[in-house]
This record gives C-alpha cells, sequence and structure tokens, in this order.
C-alpha cells in the first residue's frame, strides 16, 4: 500500500492548542487528531472485483464556554460546549482556523448546561492496552492478500460451499489527545473488518451464510476455527425450515448471544439503564442496590462489566473520550446493580466518580455445560445461532428479530431451523437464565458462549 | 438495513430542486477545490485504462439536540474527501484521500497509479448510454430550500428547537425524558469522467421529536421523525403533532406482546415502505447478481407480487431524503420501475456491477463518503399508490391488526427471508381499531408470499427517512414508502 501523502505540520494537537489559546471566549477545549490508512481489497469468488487505499485525517475540537445562562431556567454560569470537526485545509490556513474556533465558541456561548470540569491528566498515567497489530504495522496489502488466501483455502477444503464474496478492509489510526486540564496522549490501534458470504449448493438449492468479522488483529478472525463452523452453517440453512411458534426454553449462542448484549447500533438496555447519563435524564429504571432484572432472579445471576482495558477489544483504548484512564468497571454484580458507569460530565452532574465510557463488555460465565443447557426434558429447546439483525430497544429492553439460523433440539435429535422471530424482553428474559461455563468472545463481546432463557417466544409456524 | 425509520413523514414537497447549467458563482462549498488538477489527473489515467474518474464530496451541517436539562449545538462531522478510480480491464481500483492540495494530491495519485497495469480480457465497461453532459464547463445542481438553513440565526434555531422540547414535556409528567433535535446540511459534489464534470450541492434536514414515558417499571418511548431534501421548513411541527406524539407513548405503556400467528394486516406508509426497501430493494441490488446472492437474477420479467402492484426507486424524487441530482459514479437521476404491475423487469446498478454482471445501468452508485466503496444502493423506495383510502382498507379487515411505525428491516437477498419490526401495532375487529396495542412487533415471513398477499393499496403516499447500510455497514440517506396496503403477514 502507498503510504504517500507528505506529512503536514499544521493538523496537529500542538498547533492547534495554540490557536485556541488565541482564540477568545474558550474556557475550556479539547482536541484530537485522527489519522487513518485503509487498505480494502474485495473480491466476486477467486477475482478480485476492487482494491482501494485510503488515507484520511482530521481533527476533532470541542470547545467550551462559560457564560451567564440565557435560559430562565438556569441560575448562574451555563457551560456550552461545541463539536467541530477540522480538515488540513482547514488547519493549514490561519485565518480560516481562527474563524473555524470562533464560530465554535458562538455556537458554545448560545447554548446552556450546568457546569462541569474536564479530567486532567490522571496521576498513574494512561495503562497500556494493546490494539495495535503488529502484522499489520507495515505495508498492509500483503496481510490483506494473505488472509484472502487463506479464507479461500479453508473454504476450498469444505464439502458442498464455495465463496460467494468477501470483503477485507484494515485500518492503522493514531489518535493523538491534547486538552486544557494538561492532558497530552497518542494511541495507535488497527482495526480489521471481514465481510464474507458463504454459499452452499445441492439439489435442493443454494443457501448462504454471511459472517460480518471486526477485530483488532487479523489473528483474531481465528479462520482455521471459524470458517469451517461458518461453512456447516451453510449447509444447514440448505435444510432449514421455519420453526414452530414457540413459547418456553430458547437457547442464544455465539454470536446471536453476544448481539443482545453489544447490539449494532447503539447501547443493550443494561448498559443504558446503568448510566449515569439515563439517571440524569430521569429514564433509568435502575439505581445502585437494584436486582438488574427488576425483581430477585430464579436462575443464575449476572455479573456485568464495562471493559477499556481488554487485550485487543475493539472498544480497547488507554483513554475515553474526555481524557479519562481505561479501566475495568464492574457494572452489575450478582445480578445487583453496583454502580453506575458514568462520564466526565455526568459523573460530575450526579456526584459519583467518573469511570470512563462504555467499553467492551463482558459478562462472567456460569457453572453449566453446553450439553447441560442443550437437555430438553421433554419439549422441544431451540437454540439460535444467528439473527437477521438484533438490536433490543435501549429504553424498554423489548427486542425481536428475525432468526437467521437456529437449531430444534429434541428426544427425536437436532434440526436446523431459519425464520420466524424471536420476541421478549431482555430485562425479564435475564429473570431466569442460566450461563454457560464455556466462554465466546468476539471484538466487544466477551461472556459465557451461550445462555438459555427459561421462556421467550418465537413466532413461527 | 439496520435503518431507523420512523414514524412520520415529509409531505412530499413541491419541486425544490433545479439544475443550473451555469457557472457556479461564489459557492464555498467547492470553489477551493484543485478541479484543473483533478481534470488533468482523470485526463492522464483515462489515456492508460478503459475508465478513469474523479469523485469529490465535501459535507457539512449543523445539529442542535435539546432535552430540557442540556442543550448541545454542535457542527456535524464534516467529510472532506476525494476518490480516484480506474478500471484496469479486470478490477476496478480505487485511491482515496482528504489531502486535497494540488500538488501532495498530484503526487500522491500519480504515484499510485505508477504501480498500476491495463489488463484487458476482462468484462468491457458499459454505462456510457446515458452520457449527456461533455465539455469543460461543469453542470451545477442544487436544492432551492424555502427556507434556507444557514440564514436562520442559530439562536432562533435553538429557541425553537427548546420550544418543541418544552411543549412536549409539559403535556405529561410521565414523559420523563423529551429530546427535541434538528439537523441541518449541505453535502457538495464534483464527479469528473466519463466526458462528465457535474457539480451538486444537497441540503438535507431532519427533525426528531423523542419522547421516553415512564410508569412503574414499563418504560416505553415514541418518536416523530421527517427529513428531506429541503430547507429549515422542516422544523414547522404543529402542537396536534406534538400531542400526539406524547399520547401515543403513553398509549404504549399498555401495551401487550401480540400472540404469535398470520394475521391479516394493513402497514402504514412507512411499514409497506421497508417491506419494498428489504424486498425488491437490496434483493435486486445489481452487485449481488454474480455474487450469486440475489434470487430475484431468476425472477426477471416473471410475477413476483400481487397484480397492481409497483415498485420504484427513484433519487430524483424531489424532497425526498434519499434524493440527489446525479449519484457518486456521475449517472443522472431518474426513476427505475423495479416492479410494473406485480411482476420483477428491472434491478438497481451501479457502474461497477452493471459493467460486471452485466445489466442495465441505474443511477444507484453510492458510497458512504470518500473512504468506502461504490455499490448498488437504493435513494427513495416505495410502492406507488392505488385506489383506496386507508379508511377503506381497514374497513375491510374482520380481524387483524394496523401495523404503525416502521423501527428497522434486514434483507435476506437469497434466502428470500423478510424482517421489519414494526414499533407498534393496533387490533382492528370488524373494521374498526379497537385501541388495544400491541409492541413491538416483528413481521417475517417469506418475500413472495408477502408480496402475493397483498390485497390492497391505498391511495395515500408518505416518504419516511431514514438510513441504509450493506448489512450492517455502508450507511447512506435514504427514504423509504408508500401508502397504506393490506396484505397478510407473520406476526411475532
Amino acid at each position: 500500500m502507498a503510504n504517500n501523502i507528505a506529512k503536514t505540520s499544521a493538523l496537529t494537537t500542538e498547533h492547534l492548542a495554540a490557536a485556541l489559546a488565541a482564540t477568545p471566549g474558550v474556557s475550556d477545549w479539547q482536541v484530537t487528531v485522527l489519522e487513518d490508512e485503509e487498505a480494502q481489497q474485495y473480491v466476486i469468488g477467486e477475482r478480485v472485483e476492487a482494491q482501494r487505499e485510503v488515507h484520511n485525517e482530521r481533527a476533532r475540537v470541542t470547545v467550551y464556554n462559560r457564560h451567564p445562562a440565557h435560559s430562565e431556567m438556569e441560575t448562574g454560569d451555563a457551560l456550552g460546549m461545541a463539536g467541530v470537526t477540522l480538515l488540513e485545509s482547514d488547519a493549514a490556513d490561519e485565518r480560516a482556523l481562527s474563524q473555524k474556533l470562533a464560530e465554535a465558541v458562538e455556537l458554545a456561548s448560545l447554548t446552556d448546561n450546568q457546569p462541569y470540569a474536564l479530567p486532567g491528566p490522571p496521576a498513574d498515567g494512561f495503562p497500556n492496552v494493546q490494539t495495535a497489530d503488529p502484522d499489520l504495522a507495515r505495508d498492509m496489502t500483503p496481510a490483506v492478500q494473505r488472509t484472502m488466501d487463506q479464507l479461500r483455502s479453508l473454504l476450498q477444503q469444505e464439502q458442498q460451499v464455495e465463496l460467494s464474496s468477501a470483503e477485507l478492509l484494515v485500518t492503522r489510526s493514531s489518535r493523538a489527545m491534547r486538552s486544557g486540564q494538561g492532558i497530552a496522549a497518542i494511541e495507535r490501534g488497527t482495526v480489521a473488518t471481514l465481510d464474507f458470504v458463504v454459499l452452499a449448493r445441492d439439489a435442493s438449492g443454494t443457501a448462504e451464510f454471511h459472517a460480518q468479522l471486526e477485530r483488532r488483529r487479523l489473528r483474531d478472525f481465528a479462520l482455521g476455527e471459524t470458517v469451517p463452523v461458518y461453512a456447516s452453517y451453510a449447509r444447514h440453512l440448505l435444510r432449514a425450515r421455519p420453526p414452530q411458534t414457540h413459547r418456553g426454553p430458547v437457547i442464544l449462542s455465539g454470536e446471536a448471544l453476544a448481539s443482545l448484549f453489544s447490539p449494532p447500533l447503539g447501547p443493550s438496555p443494561l448498559a443504558y439503564h446503568t448510566s449515569a447519563e439515563a439517571a440524569y435524564r430521569g429514564a433509568s429504571r435502575l439505581k445502585p442496590g437494584d436486582w438488574a432484572t427488576g425483581e430477585p432472579p430464579r436462575g443464575d445471576r449476572i455479573t456485568l462489566s464495562s471493559d477499556a482495558i481488554r487485550p485487543w477489544g475493539l472498544s480497547t483504548a488507554a483513554f475515553d473520550g474526555d481524557g479519562l484512564p481505561a479501566r475495568l468497571v464492574r457494572v452489575i454484580d450478582a445480578g445487583r446493580v453496583r454502580q453506575r458507569w458514568a462520564t466526565a460530565r455526568y459523573a460530575a452532574y450526579l456526584g459519583i466518580p467518573a469511570t470512563g465510557a462504555f467499553a467492551n463488555i463482558r459478562v462472567e460465565p456460569g457453572t453449566a455445560s453446553l450439553d447441560e443447557l442443550r437437555v430438553t426434558g421433554g419439549g422441544p429447546i431451540y437454540e439460535i445461532v444467528a439473527f437477521s439483525f438484533m438490536q433490543p430497544d435501549a429504553v424498554s429492553g423489548e427486542f425481536v428479530a428475525e432468526i437467521r439460523l437456529g437449531y430444534r433440539h429434541d428426544a427425536r435429535g437436532t434440526v436446523p431451523v431459519k425464520g420466524g422471530a424471536l420476541a421478549g424482553n431482555v430485562f425479564s428474559a435475564l429473570r431466569d437464565v442460566r450461563l454457560s461455563r464455556e466462554t465466546y468472545s468476539d471484538g466487544r463481546y466477551l461472556g459465557p458462549r451461550a445462555m438459555r432463557f427459561a421462556e421467550l417466544t418465537i413466532a413461527g409456524e | 438495513m439496520p435503518a431507523r425509520l420512523v414514524s412520520v413523514a415529509a409531505t412530499i414537497r413541491r419541486l425544490c430542486s433545479r439544475p443550473d447549467g451555469r457557472k457556479k458563482k461564489g459557492r464555498a462549498t467547492v470553489r477551493d477545490t484543485p478541479e484543473t488538477t483533478i481534470r488533468e489527473l482523470v485526463a492522464e489515467l483515462e489515456r492508460r485504462f478503459p475508465y478513469a474518474a474523479a469523485h469529490l464530496r465535501r459535507s457539512s451541517g449543523t445539529r442542535i439536540e435539546d432535552s430540557g436539562s442540556e442543550q448541545h449545538a454542535t457542527q456535524q462531522h464534516p467529510t472532506q474527501g476525494i476518490v480516484f478510480t480506474i478500471y484496469d480491464g479486470t478490477t476496478f481500483r480505487d485511491y482515496a484521500t482528504s489531502e486535497l492540495a494540488p500538488d501532495p494530491l498530484a503526487r500522491a495519485v500519480r504515484q499510485w497509479a505508477a504501480g498500476l497495469r491495463p489488463h484487458p480480457g476482462g468484462a468491457p465497461v458499459i454505462g456510457g448510454g446515458y452520457a449527456t453532459i461533455a465539455g469543460r464547463d461543469p453542470r451545477i445542481f442544487h436544492t432551492a430550500p424555502r427556507l434556507a438553513p444557514e440564514r436562520i440565526p442559530l439562536a432562533e434555531k435553538l429557541a425553537h428547537i427548546r420550544s418543541i422540547q418544552r411543549r412536549a414535556k409539559d403535556l405529561d409528567p410521565r414523559a420523563v425524558q423529551v429530546t427535541a433535535a434538528y439537523g441541518d446540511g449541505i453535502v457538495s459534489s464534483l464527479y469528473i469522467g466519463r466526458g462528465r464534470h457535474l457539480e451538486q450541492h444537497l441540503t438535507r434536514t431532519t427533525l426528531a421529536l423523542m419522547v421516553v414515558v415512564a410508569e412503574g417499571q414499563q418504560v416505553r418511548t415514541h418518536m416523530l421523525t421527517r427529513g428531506g431534501t429541503t430547507g429549515y421548513e422542516v422544523a414547522e411541527i404543529t402542537d396536534d403533532e406534538i400531542t400526539s406524539t406524547v399520547e401515543t407513548a403513553l398509549r404504549l405503556l399498555n401495551a401487550e406482546h401480540i400472540e404469535p400467528a398470520t394475521y391479516d394486516v394493513i402497514t402504514d406508509p412507512s411499514i409497506s415502505g421497508v417491506i419494498a426497501h428489504e424486498s425488491f430493494g437490496h434483493g435486486v441490488e445489481l452487485d449481488l447478481f454474480p455474487k450469486h446472492r440475489a434470487r430475484a437474477a431468476g425472477y426477471l420479467q416473471q410475477r413476483v407480487a400481487a397484480p397492481g402492484v409497483d415498485l420504484f426507486d427513484d433519487p430524483s424524487r424531489a424532497g425526498a431524503y434519499g434524493s440527489y441530482f446525479f449519484d457518486d459514479e456521475g449517472e443522472l437521476a431518474r426513476p427505475t420501475h423495479i416492479l410494473r404491475d406485480g411482476v420483477f423487469v428491472s434491478p438497481i446498478s451501479d457502474f461497477a456491477s452493471a459493467t460486471l454482471a452485466p445489466g442495465p445501468h441505474t443511477p444507484n452508485g453510492r458510497r458512504q463518503d470518500f473512504t468506502r466503496k461504490v455499490y448498488a444502493r437504493m435513494s427513495n423506495t416505495f410502492f406507488a399508490p392505488g385506489a383506496l383510502t386507508p379508511e377503506e382498507l381497514i374497513a375491510g379487515v374482520e380481524r387483524g391488526i394496523y401495523l404503525r411505525s416502521a423501527e428497522s428491516g434486514m434483507e435476506d437477498p437469497l434466502g428470500w427471508g423478510v424482517q421489519v419490526t414494526a414499533h407498534y401495532g393496533e387490533e382492528i375487529i370488524n373494521g374498526r381499531l379497537t385501541g388495544r396495542l400491541f409492541a413491538p412487533i416483528g413481521i417475517t415471513g417469506y418475500v413472495p408470499d408477502l408480496l402475493r398477499s397483498i390485497t390492497a393499496v391505498g391511495s395515500d403516499f408518505e416518504l419516511t427517512p431514514g438510513v441504509c447500510g450493506k448489512g450492517t455497514k455502508e450507511m447512506v440517506p435514504v427514504s423509504t414508502g408508500g401508502p397504506h396496503m393490506r396484505m397478510r403477514a407473520r406476526l411475532g
């Protein structure tokens, strides 16, 4: 991959800090300079459809302005803040830069918020966390090619399946932060995204399984383990049929379970209701000491943490957006809310310790084996391994998601199912659940490989 | 398509855009770009490769949010970048950068191109059939909103959004959190290639009112969202609309879980639109065809829906959220008739898929931003209206559910499964709404079964703004919609 943009000096935290110091009305500030180098490859079957190289550089600046409150609801001083993104061309032109920053101050001066203070540098410094894949430290194109070749090779060893298409995007980033409170830090990281589709064919037709993996390191795709599993999923989909309508025990495993706790868009209900932000806004249904499920659970008790230091986690970072140092924060302990997680702002508003932004989710495993969870006990049990799209409502906890692939276990054996929808509520579902002792991890979730919920509803045939 | 496609859609507004045809004067958005350098670079590349083009895009805007206890006013994260694309005879290759200074840009592009070689023998490029613009002068397009957002003082916008928030919050003490949000932005883009030099400036605005209500342990939400390639007029909201949003949230406190079964349903325009989008929107993206991922590939000119069902994708729809004048590959916007009287007649495509599939080239080549690849993507996707009023449709249902407020959907173009989540539904008994609510409701099924079950199409029409991804990435602004419709669907 070419790395051929001559590095300029204008878009640096030092330069922007100097400009902010010279801007009237700035009571505090934060600057983050982001630089990404990307290599992308897109293949259809054996053919490379497209190849891309990307260079992207920008700075995010937040300015704070203290001023007398405009609103009759506020008393005393108010704090306004405004964010602005600066590009190289903005930073290189002093007059344009001054104007952009002045506009940001004006924007901030118009908004009223309860004042709070930004954090300063941590006494013990920022922790060392693992976020950058050494295999992507130099030219990324050969690493991309090797991964694609391995994917093809592994699929060729599988019966009845072929590669439909694959997309691999690898990004090497740097994030430099400086703040008016004296923070000056830089962090480097990598992210690799692999999106591929496995086709399975037989006389009955064609079926696909669509895998979407995101990791810090290429090796964490663990293709030698995951590709055979996805190939088997594609084969199973050839004979999968819609499930029957069911109200009873349901097992979620692997990525299906991870998506319940770490949904693709927005926070999970548990993370939302344990946040200081939701509490400040009066929308949290939980407070420290409460049962996270609203009443005493009948099954296993959940222990859940925000983990910003997990090696190679996608949300692992030495410091969060406020400049708070990374840490492991136990939010729910044995079923009860232990503490709220809080960014600097909402910690100050509630007068509680600032823990940093919610990072990777960690759920402590249980004691039952997967086989024990699958014991049918007479009636059928459905086990879902993939949803089309699982996005629980963060506020209500309600969810409904189409089953992309699952299995029906009963006395006659196991058959694959697809279609129909699983519906429930995160809080009530967790009141009676058993956790597997086997664990599963993806980019953001680390926890039990499977959970058996005593009662969920499947809308089927 | 994980898309937050919510509630009330904007009324389709009158044509608010016009092609200009003249040299631009004094616009700040693309004015300072090194167009001469870009033209020279494209010309150099065109001499070596069967296809070369450049696409530059800048976006910027403002977002305001007011939750009563907090106020935010931020610039929407601007992006700026350029993509140079070549087709070497077998593979499309891009170089994308945020660097726009002429000299470093030219050096970088030439260094990148020096490592590339033509590879004759692949599919010949197609899609030039609609080339209508040539020469050095750019053809310029821009939306013309009734109330240009940049002319409204920020203080006025903040006061208006605060007023909306307070009017909603004051309606009921159970409204524990009310947030009003407004956003406006300008996306400017430039395309040079295939003898075309095009420039467009799109103003997009959005308004959202989000209400969280609580009673005991029960917490529910409801949201009003509107948006379009329109101006500040999007922020005009009536007391009735605010009241309705809060009252619906309160009614949802008593919502039940629906008994899983197959029901006669009436879909509101937002639900109709997501069904259109997920079924014969994603399902007919031509880039899926050579990947053997689209079952629709085997159904061209075949009946896939009930007679009388027409489905379009139309980026030229005036005022709609997903509209544009030309796509990210310089293809001028025009409607694509996808289903005609229930028969699948055309896919949607980008330049690469039209070349490699091959297939018809439609104006649907879109990228999330300059860091991402172009794909075949939807714009405004909708069912065409029919003859019956929504009231007549409901009156024709003996026992069923009126599905309201699409939340999200997900495609399954090979399996032809469909997933749409409705924020809620209301029971219909003997042609009348009973007031009994269910929430949320998942709609699943087999696409042809669902579309062939359509028995009536409403005469109304609304589009809902949203964002659409390929899977769970590559987000672009779209709208979906159509009329109310009557069909049978599996709910749960």
